[in-house]
Formats: structure tokens, C-alpha cells, sequence
């Protein structure tokens, strides 16, 4: 009796396994608790101190004076050792006041220096008639040169000397003239900008050929061209705490859901950063899951899609100095959307979206799989393709992982390569190293035939995703899925997506599950998952979002 | 109010709790199902067996239902001392997580032993579990809500390629093993009714899951739903296996659904063999079946002393391990899969009858309206 | 070997041994032998194994059985000897370089130990997942029960039930040898049984679980005879299993597995050759579609079962000379003609079934629990006795429906 009950005691190393089973997620999760600490107090600098989105001028250099000369020299010794920034002094006709103004080379508009401020008040002036009037105070002057003599459209004043260098270095030109209070801070940046042009990351066949340009100006003019719509919301703050940049939040007022528009303010203003360069700098200072592989804001160049997502109830930012705009909330779904299926009809656009869907499987899974049956299960794969494969690896050194990691590892660098050669060079440079490297290393004997075709099918299924960012997600989680293959085989396979799956129902994005509205099942809006459905069955925002106003219609 | 409360964020639908149901329910008997039952019944009738024993699940289900919606926003462990006083509450609690507990184990260790058979022979039985258990404990974690979320997840996945499956064994499909019908009377069917209650198991997370539902009125639609998917697989897998392996065949194999599978090859399509697709689902039904035990007990404890949820999570782990680890081989894993079946067809299938006939007369809990 | 390129070597060592410390299971697929067909023979070693034995390389055992594994591709010297020095010397047949298989044979008392027996002479271990046909030796099948001989093989994890089981009449090692190059022997038999749909002389191919659950359900039952000879094989006849010794008893012909067809209306194809009335010329007809109904009839304690046959089909041969054209009534004529010879053949079949070797094969048992299951189960255990002596009554129809492409 005891001897039975004593045999099913269990041994040491069951006992010891049984205290790595709960000691080592313990320790993972202090590991990543403590990363993701590390992350956010290293961040917080100032923690209890939100920086506002306007940030007030604390300039301490006080006012102009309003005497030409001691102004003039203050502006010279502060900005003018500059070697771009100009000075030139002339006087206004009729009344002789003398006057200059500063500009930065290259930045201002000379075009409109010249013609319309050196030449009315240098060729035209104050006619004797509006002398007296004119004259008659430093005021008076100033609203009759305002008036009469600048015919330009971006006019400021000031009287302050931070914001007028501030101004002038950013593409003003400003206007001293003897015996005005003020300083007149004309026109804007004309620094060189591109033109608009087709979007280079995301190329559709059909649809608008037009995409964002670093000019924030510019892309809110594009959003309102192609949203022309009262309810557009645009507001502005300025981030950077050092470099400041504008930014737009733009959303649909009666559309988006009050909450998620405060949730995104909220966490803008606690940006904390000197200068952000692009809106991936916003991506990342905002998003919620920093340690996921997953990417939780959409970039896109295209403003078509800015407004399908605005008119989704999702909300857009906007920045200066890139064409890149960020949409959010994001969810899976849209990763592997490309505005091409709705301009396509229903049917060819639901094949597109399902043949993406298995490219991105495959992306993610072919080489795992492909060890996994090689090295694990050869049991599990028809018996003529098992014994063409035994023919095609005789002679093969490795076994199936690293031969796997090797053929992976150099088409992501020949990748890497391809993207920042010129444009001349690129394909020639895939070609070589797609064809003859990969010829060369089968006849060489390193790696079989088949894996090259696996690699090869992988590497292309890779480039149908339409969000680039999204494709650098699969490439990664490829690594890590043929990594468990190797150890698990098909197993470690399985265990690897049900990972995955459990980390993208667990990850949100801005209040928003990640995998809505795939699940949970609401058959409304599985209408744009795998399949789109016809226009005229979508007449209903997706519910996930909350959407003030559910019907597409209005 | 107390720390083991249920958060408003981490509520489900009524489709996530028929969700919850269907994958908690399939679990290791689709497998072993056809021999179970056709050894107890003898005949290949046992197909009238399944349904029956559908519809006494969906009854023992409706019962829990209706002694849940009683007691609204909470489970069993906290409404159960309002109806029998403390102490028999704490035994009844305990035997419930007990049970829950080493339903888990015993799927891990089929899971193990599948596994380590067909897939991984040579691979440690602690490499396989070990990363199903943290990959489960991950997921636990998230609370209820992602795990429903993932269980939505893994049903389409299983039904498609459980069907694309099962039908394709309609190749090796034998009419003829099926016949006669009732051949040798009702009392062979009565016999296999119990072996066929096992797998059924699982409308009892409705202890649970009926205190999450935002709309606590449909859990009825949500146990005949988390009832019917079951049945419909069941009786597809214990009429294709019949069909394809004859009640003599089924009788021999240890498990006989993969078997049927590995009893065919298709040429030309491409995997040839599909036993793999039936391993991928049912591992992944495990590991749902897994996961949900895992929470209940541990919510069973967090419960019971009020205490928050996370530490019995990761406590539980290494509970269900060694539990898992006792049985010396499969026979004894079967041995004790039967034992805790017997136990919890009456603990599930009884007590919610006794609870609610004693919360009728001693009048507790809310009106069901 | 520069220094360099050593270091570059472990380098690349230490990572493989990180990462191969983590696969307990991994085997790659080219460092495994595919075994695509499995013979069993009675004990008779081969001149390798006699050799070998004579050198003290023997280890005790009573030599039960003779163990014939089919591997396929061979490993011959085929990529400038990378792929690990060729052959390895099978006894039973030496490798040439055409073939496209070896067969490797062992003898000994437990098949499960033949077969980790060969992991002591090649340097590959063999995998049984891809095993496709099992042929048992006529003679082994008749000593022991089939039962101890696939009792390994049914357990195994990694043989599949879908394998296929012939009976050969002689050795199972000529079974599986050929002298076509560039065929294997394994997937020729599993070929050959697809032809199905073209030959009604041919049983419906009976895999492992079918063998499995037909040796459960204690009925006898029929396997698929392979004749050999001159290393060529035919599919002939078949080899009667008895239900309780699960041993070879007997065999039927071809044509009393024609016979076997129609009764079981399973005809598929084939051709049905007799002589027409005028003249004794050869006339063929070519079933489409065959229906058989086995109609048991119980009275008081008798019992005598009732065989229905339809077929349909077309005239295919016509030798007759001079021609006769294809009226109604000559149609008719010949369809008799059909009838009688299909006769001939259940006739035959039933005779063998009932008299000579007392196996009920053609699903009589079958229909009789389906229609009277009580009855079944008190005669079920002398089934057989019973049968041998069951009036059996059958009549035949046949439809010529056409006269295919010709109308002469």
C-alpha cells in the first residue's frame, strides 16, 4: 500500500522542474517590468512636469527700443554673425527714414523682397500728400507703411527682439524702419521645398497619384482638398522643446469618438523631446505597448487614406517636416489593407486582401515550417516530395536551421542593400544576388535547391504587405518562428503563433483591442477583414471605434 | 470593494461565453472519444449515445444557467457560502478547483504524451509542457476577456480544418461499418452514454463565465450554442471513425480519430497526409482547454481568500505539473481521466440541481427576471 | 588550414552545438533511410548474415522470421561520394547502380528488433513513416497468425495504417525485387492496385487498419496475392485469411475473384470474356455499373440467402465471323450468354467458399446481422460451420446498353 503511494511520489527533478516552471516566468516578467521601467523613467525626466503644448516665450532680452540704430546693432550682435543671415539698409523715399531689413539666404523669399517691399518703399515711398498724415507718430507710420506700402499678405509685428530673431531664422524677413516702435516680420519660410509627387512607399495602380510633402502647410491643404468637409478638424500644437514643430491633430468632429480625440491630446502633450525629427519619433514617444514587435500607429504618405481613416472615426497626425502622417487607433486588419481594395471592385479587391493574407502566412511561417518537416517530420510530408528532398540535400553540411538562417540572413542584407544603393544599381544588385548567389550556394552545396525556393517565395510573399512597417513585423517574427522550429519543430511551430495570438489580443492600441474586428465576432464588421465587401453593404462606420455617427451614409 | 472583484473592463459577450463553452468542451476526448465509447456499448450505435448525451449536457447546462442568474455578477465560489453556509461552501469550492485542476493536468499530459508520440519522440516532456505552460500562464494573465478573445481566434481555425479533414476520410468511409442501427437493441447505447458524458464536460466554466457576461439573460443561448458545436463535432468524429476503422478497428487504436487520419493519404493534394492539420487544432483546443481550467481553479482560490488573482496564477503552474507528472503512463492518464469524469459528472451534474433547489426553498440569490 | 578559417569553423561549431542542444528530436531528413516496403519471410538467412555469423557477429535468437526492408534512394556513390560510401551490401539482392531502391534483409525472433538491428549496418537510421507496402511471404502467413506478425507494426507510431498488405506467394523478397531499372518494387504493387477501375481481378486494397479491424472483428477475410516470377510480378488471386487462426488457408483464382465481384457489386471495370452460342467465337462485355444485393431469408431455423445481380454495360468483343449485326434479339442472345458465365463464376466461388475452405468471404454474415442482428449473434460463433452449408440461390442480369464505338 505504501509502496504504491511512495511510487507516485515524484522524483527531484520533477519537483525541480515543477520550480522552474513558476520561477522562470516570475523572473520574465520582473525582466520586462523592469525594461519597460527603465524605458519610461529614463524618458521622464521631469515627471510631474507636462510640458504644454504651446510653449510661452520666456524670453528675458526684453523689447526693441524703437530707436533705429541701437536696434539695428542689437539685432546685428545677436543673429549677425551669421553668415547667411543679411542685412540691408536703405532709405524709404519721401521721408527719407531709413530702414533695413533682415533676411536668411536662401530661406526667405527674395522675389518678394525685391518687388514688394524694396520696391514700394524704395521707388515709390511716401508721396508728399500722406506726409503729414504719415508722420505724424510712430504709429501713424507704421499703420501707413502696413497699409499702403507692403503689399504681402503674411504680415506680423513685433516689438520683441527674441521673436524677431526667432523669426528671422526660420524664413522671415523683417522690416526696421527709423522711427517706427515695431518691427513688421514679413512673408514666410520659402525655403526649397519638393513638389508633390506620387507616394514611393506605398505605389498603387489605381487611385490618387499624390502624396504628402514635408510641408505641414502644404499636407493640410492636400487633407482639405481631399476632404472637403466642415467637420475636418485640424488643431495645432507645437511639440519639440528645443526645435519646435508643428503638428496637426486632424479628426472628424462629428465622427470621432470624444474620448479617444482627448486621449490623443493627452498623451501629445506629455511629448517630452528636444526636436522630433519625424512623426516616428511622435509613433514611438506615444504608443501603448513599447516592447511589442507589432506596430501600433500606421504611417502613410498617402492623404486618401488619412481621410478613409478619418471618415472611419480613427484620428490622423500630422507633422511638420515629413510626409509621413500617423493613424490611429491601428489594428491588425489594417496592416494588410491598401486603399487599392476599395477602388477596385468588390471582387477582384477581396482576392487581392485574402491572397495578402496568405502571403503574409507564408511570410511569417514557410521557413519554420519547412524546418520543422525537414528536420522533425519527415513523416508528415508526401512520400515523393520527401524523397526528392532526401536527393536534393545529399551533400548539404548543415542541418535545416542554419541552412535556413543563412539563406534568410543574406536576403535581408541583400534587402538592406537593394534599399539604400542609388536607384540605378538596386535591382541590378537583387538580381545578382538573388540568381547568382543563390545558384552559386546550391551548386556550391550549402543549401538545397528547395530551401532557395522557400526562400524565395518567403522573401516576395514579404513585399505584398502594403504597410512597410508591418513587413519589418513579419521579418522579425520569421527569425524568432524558425528559431522555436528548430528547437520545437512543427510543435514549437504551433506554440509560436498561439504566442503570437495571445500577444495581439492582449496589445491595444489607443483603447482599441488590436485584433478588432476580427474578434470579438461581430459580423458587421467582418465586412473589410478578408473579404470587402461591396460598397453599398458597408454603410456602417466599424462599431469598434465608437463612431458618434454609425452610418457611412452621412 | 475586494480585490478578487470582477473589473467592468473584463467583461464577455454572449458569443464569447458559447466561445468559451466550445473550446473549454473539445479538448483531449475528440481522440479517444470513439474508442471510449464503443468499448463500453459494444456497437456502432454509439452515435445515439453522443446525442443523447448532448441533450443531457445541455440540461445539466441550463440548470447551471439557472442557478448562476440567481446570484448575477458572481461565481460560483462567492454565491455558493450564501446558499450552504461557510463551511460546506469551502469544501465544495475546494473540490471544484481540485477538479478543474486536474482536468488541466491530464490534458497537458495527453498533450504531452500525443506529442511526444507522433511529433517530438525524444524531445523531454518538460520542454513540451514548459513552453504550453508559459505561453498559457501569458494568456491567463490578459484575464478572461483575452482569453476569449484568442479562444474566437482558434474556433474558425479548428472547425475548417476539422472539417477539411474528417471529410477527407470519406475516402476510406465504409457505409456498411455503421449498420445495422440498434442492431443489438437500446441497452448497448445506454452503456455508452457514460463514457460519452466526459468529453462533454465543460458547460460547468458557465459557473464562472456567467458572472462576465455583460448580458447575463442570454447565458441560455450561449449553453445551447456552447452545447451544439460539441455535439456536431462529436458525432462527426465518432461517425467518420466508425465508418472508416469499423467498431473493431476503433477498439484497438489508442487513438483512433488520428488514426483514421493517418489511415489515408490523398495524392496530389498537397500535404498527402493530414494528420498533421488534426494535431495543429487539437493542440491548440488544448491548449484552450488548459487555459481555462487553469483560471477557474486559480480564480477559484483568489476567490475563496480574497485575495488578488496573480499569485495563484503563476501557484498553479507548478499544482498542475506534478499533478500531471503522477501518472505513470497513458493507461494511467485514461485511469484518471475517468476518475475525475466520474467526479465531476456528479459534482456539475448534481449539485448545480441540489444549489438551486436549496437556493428555491431557502430563497436566495435575486429573481432570475 | 589557415587559422582564420579554424576559427571561422568553431565559431560556426559552438553555434550549431547551442542550437542542436535544443532539438532532442531533430533528425534531418537526408541523415535518415526511407524504408518504402517491408517484407516478411520465413526465417532464411541470407549469405551475408551467414558470413557475418561465422565471424561471431551473431547475438542469440531462434530465427523466426526473415525481415526484407526495401530503402529508397540507395546510397550510392551518386554526388563524388558525399553521400557516406556506397551500399552497405544488402544480402538478398547486391546494388547496381540503376536501381532506384536496395533491399536490406535480416533474420530474427522479434520484428521490432530486426528492425534496430539494421541500425547496426547502416549508418542511417530508417524511418517507417513513408512505408507504403507490407508483402507477406504465403508461407509465414501459413505458420503463424497474422496477428503475432503485424503486432509490432500496428503499434508503431511511426508506420501508418494506410500502409498496403499483399500476400505473396512466394517469398516476399521477390516480391519486392525487380530487375526494371529505375522501378521500385513497393510503388509498383501500390500502382498496380489503382488499376481498380480497369481490372475487376483485383481486390479492394486492404491497408493495415482495414487488416487491423478485420482481424478484430474475427471474420475471415481476403488479401491480395502477388505471384512472382523471374523478378516480375502479377497480381493474381487472392490469399484466404481464416477468421479465428488469422492464417493463410488457401487461395482463390483470379477468376474466382471475379466471381467474388459481382457478388459483392463492386465491379468497376474489367472485362467479361465467354463464348457466344453460334460458333464458339470469343465475345467480351464491358461492365459499367454492377449491383448485387445479398438478400438473407430466415424461415423457422433455416436460413438460405438470395443473390441479385445487375449490371450494365457495353459489347466490347465480337469475334464472330461472319459479323453479326447488333439486332435486339442477337443482343439479347449474347446478354444470356453473359449471364451464364457470370453464373459460372459465382458458382465457382461459392463453391471454394463453402465447401472447399469453409470461409464465409463474400459479406453473407454481414447482411445477415444487418437484417436479423438477433439472429446473428447466436449463430455469430459458428458462423462458418453454418455457412458451409446455406442454400445459396442467385440470378443475374445483364444489360448490353450499347456496342460501344462500332455498330457491326
Amino acid at each position: 500500500m505504501w509502496s504504491v503511494i511512495l511510487s507516485y511520489i515524484p522524483k527531484w527533478t520533477i519537483l525541480v522542474q515543477a520550480l522552474l516552471l513558476v520561477v522562470i516566468p516570475l523572473l520574465l516578467m520582473a525582466l520586462f517590468g523592469w525594461i519597460r521601467k527603465a524605458i519610461i523613467s529614463g524618458y521622464a525626466l521631469h515627471p510631474n512636469q507636462a510640458s504644454p503644448p504651446i510653449k510661452e516665450d520666456s524670453s528675458e532680452s526684453g523689447p526693441l527700443t524703437g530707436r533705429y540704430d541701437t536696434d539695428l546693432s542689437s539685432v546685428r550682435a545677436a543673429i549677425g554673425y551669421n553668415a547667411d543671415v543679411r542685412v540691408r539698409e536703405f532709405t524709404i523715399r519721401g521721408t527719407e527714414n531709413r530702414a533695413a531689413i533682415v533676411y536668411v539666404d536662401g530661406l526667405s523669399d527674395v522675389d518678394i523682397i525685391d518687388t514688394h517691399l524694396i520696391t514700394p518703399l524704395m521707388i515709390h515711398g511716401i508721396p508728399d500728400t500722406d506726409q503729414e498724415t504719415a508722420l505724424r507718430s510712430s504709429d501713424s507710420l507704421q499703420k501707413y507703411i502696413a497699409n499702403r506700402l507692403l503689399p504681402v499678405s503674411k504680415l506680423n509685428e513685433t516689438s520683441k527682439l527674441q521673436e524677431l530673431t526667432r523669426s528671422v531664422l526660420i524664413g522671415q524677413t523683417a522690416l526696421l524702419v527709423e522711427g517706427i516702435q515695431g518691427v513688421f516680420l514679413i512673408g514666410a519660410a520659402q525655403g526649397k521645398v519638393r513638389n508633390v509627387e506620387e507616394p514611393l512607399s506605398e505605389a498603387l495602380l489605381r487611385g490618387p497619384r499624390i502624396g504628402f510633402t514635408e510641408k505641414l502647410e502644404d499636407n493640410m491643404g492636400l487633407l482639405r482638398m481631399q476632404g472637403q468637409n466642415e467637420s475636418l478638424i485640424m488643431s495645432q500644437f507645437e511639440v519639440g522643446n528645443r526645435v519646435k514643430k508643428n503638428m496637426i491633430v486632424a479628426y472628424m468632429q462629428d465622427i470621432a469618438d470624444p474620448r479617444l480625440v482627448d486621449e490623443v491630446h493627452s498623451r501629445i502633450q506629455r511629448i517630452d523631446i528636444d526636436d522630433p525629427l519625424e512623426s516616428g519619433y511622435i509613433e514611438q514617444l506615444i504608443e501603448d505597448n513599447i516592447l511589442s514587435p507589432f506596430p501600433q500607429l500606421q504611417n502613410t504618405e498617402r492623404p486618401d487614406r488619412v481621410i478613409a481613416s478619418l471618415l472611419e472615426g480613427r484620428v490622423a497626425i500630422l507633422l511638420d517636416g515629413t510626409p509621413f502622417a500617423l493613424i490611429l487607433p491601428t489594428t491588425f486588419s489594417m496592416l494588410l489593407q491598401s486603399p487599392e481594395d476599395y477602388y477596385e471592385r468588390w471582387i477582384p479587391g477581396s482576392f487581392v486582401r485574402i491572397l495578402r493574407f496568405l502571403a503574409a502566412m507564408l511570410a511569417l511561417l514557410a521557413p519554420a515550417l519547412y524546418i520543422s518537416f525537414i528536420s522533425f517530420h519527415p513523416g508528415l510530408i508526401p512520400t515523393k516530395l520527401a524523397l526528392s528532398i532526401i536527393e536534393t540535400r545529399q551533400g548539404v553540411p548543415f542541418p535545416s536551421i542554419i541552412e535556413a538562417l543563412i539563406m534568410e540572413i543574406s536576403i535581408e542584407i541583400l534587402r538592406e542593400a537593394g534599399i539604400r544603393l542609388p536607384k540605378p544599381i538596386g535591382p541590378a544588385m537583387g538580381i545578382v544576388g538573388g540568381l547568382i548567389i543563390g545558384d552559386a550556394a546550391v551548386n556550391a552545396g550549402i543549401v538545397s535547391p528547395f530551401l532557395v525556393i522557400v526562400v524565395a517565395v518567403t522573401a516576395i510573399s514579404s513585399f505584398t504587405i502594403p504597410v512597410y512597417s508591418a513587413g519589418i513585423t513579419l521579418r522579425i517574427l520569421r527569425f524568432a518562428a524558425m528559431l522555436i522550429a528548430g528547437a520545437l519543430g512543427i510543435y514549437g511551430v504551433i506554440m509560436f503563433f498561439l504566442l503570437i495570438c495571445c500577444h495581439l489580443v492582449r496589445l491595444k492600441s489607443f483603447g482599441v483591442p488590436y485584433l478588432n474586428p476580427l474578434i470579438p465576432y461581430r459580423i458587421i464588421d467582418w465586412k473589410d477583414i478578408l473579404i470587402r465587401a461591396p460598397l453599398k453593404v458597408m454603410k456602417k462606420r466599424p462599431y469598434m471605434l465608437r463612431p458618434n455617427d454609425a452610418d457611412r451614409r452621412n | 470593494m475586494n480585490r478578487a472583484s470582477i473589473s467592468a473592463e473584463d467583461k464577455i459577450t454572449t458569443s464569447q461565453a458559447a466561445v468559451i463553452i466550445i473550446n473549454y468542451t473539445l479538448g483531449s476526448g475528440v481522440l479517444t472519444l470513439p474508442r471510449t465509447t464503443v468499448e463500453a456499448a459494444q456497437t456502432p450505435d454509439v452515435w445515439l449515445s453522443i446525442i443523447i448525451s448532448g441533450i443531457i449536457v445541455t440540461a445539466a447546462g441550463l440548470i447551471v444557467v439557472l442557478l448562476c442568474r440567481r446570484f448575477q455578477g458572481k461565481t460560483l465560489f462567492q454565491f455558493v457560502p450564501e446558499i450552504t453556509g461557510k463551511w460546506l461552501a469551502w469544501i465544495l469550492s475546494f473540490t471544484v478547483i481540485t477538479v478543474f485542476l486536474v482536468i488541466s493536468a491530464v490534458q497537458i499530459r495527453v498533450m504531452a504524451e500525443v506529442t511526444g508520440f507522433y511529433l517530438l519522440d525524444g524531445t523531454p516532456v518538460w520542454a513540451i509542457v514548459m513552453s504550453f505552460m508559459w505561453i498559457g500562464l501569458y494568456l491567463t494573465l490578459g484575464g478572461i476577456n483575452c482569453m476569449a478573445r484568442i479562444y474566437e481566434l482558434i474556433l474558425p481555425i479548428t472547425l475548417i480544418f476539422f472539417l477539411i479533414s474528417f471529410l477527407l476520410s470519406t475516402k476510406i468511409f465504409n457505409i456498411d461499418y455503421l449498420r445495422p442501427v440498434l442492431g443489438s437493441g437500446i441497452m448497448p447505447v445506454l452503456r455508452g452514454i457514460k463514457p460519452a458524458l466526459f468529453p462533454f464536460t465543460g458547460y460547468e466554466i458557465m459557473l464562472i463565465a456567467t458572472a462576465y457576461m455583460k448580458m447575463p439573460k442570454k447565458a441560455v443561448k450561449a449553453v445551447l450554442a456552447g452545447t451544439t458545436v460539441p455535439l456536431f463535432i462529436y458525432l462527426v468524429t465518432i461517425i467518420m471513425v466508425i465508418g472508416g476503422l469499423s467498431i473493431y478497428g476503433v477498439q484497438t487504436r489508442t487513438w483512433p480519430s488520428l488514426d483514421l487520419l493517418r489511415s489515408f493519404e490523398m495524392e496530389g493534394l498537397i500535404f498527402e497526409r493530414f494528420e498533421s492539420l488534426l494535431l495543429v487544432i487539437w493542440i491548440m483546443q488544448i491548449f484552450s482547454t488548459f487555459t481555462v481550467t487553469h483560471y477557474a481553479a486559480s480564480l477559484g482560490w483568489s476567490q475563496l481568500f480574497n485575495k488578488s488573482l496573480k499569485p495563484f496564477l503563476f501557484a498553479m503552474l507548478p499544482v498542475i505539473f506534478l499533478i500531471a507528472m503522477v501518472p505513470k503512463n497513458v493507461l494511467e492518464v485514461f485511469k484518471l481521466g475517468d476518475i475525475v469524469g466520474n467526479i465531476s459528472i456528479f459534482l456539475f451534474g448534481g449539485v448545480p440541481l441540489l444549489l438551486l433547489l436549496i437556493s428555491m426553498v431557502r430563497k436566495k440569490g435575486g429573481n432570475p427576471n | 588550414m589557415s587559422r582564420h578559417v579554424r576559427r571561422v569553423l568553431l565559431a560556426a561549431a559552438s553555434l550549431l552545438l547551442l542550437i542542436s542542444t535544443g532539438c532532442w528530436s531533430a533528425n534531418e531528413i537526408e541523415d535518415v533511410t526511407v524504408s518504402i516496403g517491408l517484407g516478411l519471410d520465413t526465417a532464411k538467412e541470407s549469405a551475408f548474415e551467414k558470413e557475418i555469423n561465422e565471424q561471431g557477429a551473431h547475438y542469440p535468437k531462434e530465427n523466426v522470421i526473415t525481415a526484407t526492408i526495401q530503402i529508397i534512394p540507395p546510397i550510392n556513390a551518386k554526388k563524388g561520394g558525399q553521400g557516406g560510401g556506397g551500399g552497405g551490401g544488402g544480402g538478398g539482392s547486391s546494388p547496381s547502380s540503376e536501381k532506384a531502391y536496395l533491399n536490406e534483409q535480416l533474420t530474427g525472433d522479434s520484428v521490432i528488433q530486426i528492425f534496430r538491428q539494421f541500425s547496426l549496418r547502416r549508418d542511417r537510421p530508417i524511418i517507417g513513416h513513408h512505408l507504403k507496402v507490407i508483402v507477406v511471404a504465403r508461407e509465414l502467413a501459413q505458420k503463424y497468425s497474422l496477428e503475432q506478425i503485424f503486432d509490432f507494426i500496428l503499434r508503431d507510431n511511426e508506420i501508418r495504417p494506410s500502409c498496403l498488405v499483399v500476400v505473396s506467394h512466394r517469398s516476399a523478397l521477390e516480391a519486392l525485387s525487380s530487375e526494371e531499372p529505375g522501378e521500385i518494387p513497393a510503388l509498383y504493387l501500390l500502382g498496380v492496385v489503382n488499376n481498380r477501375y480497369r481490372s475487376n481481378k483485383i481486390l479492394p486494397p486492404v491497408s493495415l487498419i482495414k487488416l487491423d479491424s478485420a482481424m478484430q472483428s474475427g471474420a475471415s477475410f481476403l488479401l491480395q496475392n502477388v505471384v512472382t516470377a523471374k523478378d516480375e510480378h502479377k497480381f493474381s488471386g487472392a490469399a484466404i485469411i481464416k477468421g479465428d487462426t488469422k492464417r493463410w488457408i488457401g487461395e482463390l483464382t483470379q477468376y474466382d475473384i471475379e466471381g467474388l465481384s459481382w457478388i459483392k457489386g463492386d465491379v468497376v471495370g474489367g472485362a467479361l470474356k465467354t463464348y457466344a452460342s453460334r460458333g464458339s467465337y470469343t465475345i467480351a462485355y464491358e461492365p459499367e455499373t454492377s449491383k448485387a444485393s445479398i438478400i438473407p431469408e430466415v424461415s423457422g431455423d433455416d436460413i438460405s440467402f438470395h443473390i441479385k445481380i445487375k449490371t450494365e454495360g457495353s459489347l466490347i468483343e465480337d469475334w464472330s465471323f461472319p459479323e453479326v449485326p447488333s439486332s435486339p434479339q442477337y443482343i439479347h442472345e449474347l446478354e444470356g450468354q453473359f449471364e451464364e458465365e457470370i453464373k459460372k463464376q459465382i458458382r465457382q466461388v461459392l463453391h471454394k467458399m463453402q465447401k472447399v475452405y469453409h470461409v464465409d468471404v463474400g459479406g453473407f454474415g454481414e447482411q445477415l446481422k444487418f437484417k436479423y442482428p438477433k439472429r446473428w449473434r447466436k449463430l455469430k460463433e459458428r458462423w462458418e460451420d453454418i455457412f458451409s452449408h446455406v442454400p445459396i440461390t442467385y440470378d443475374v442480369n445483364v444489360t448490353i446498353k450499347d456496342v460501344a464505338s462500332s455498330t457491326d
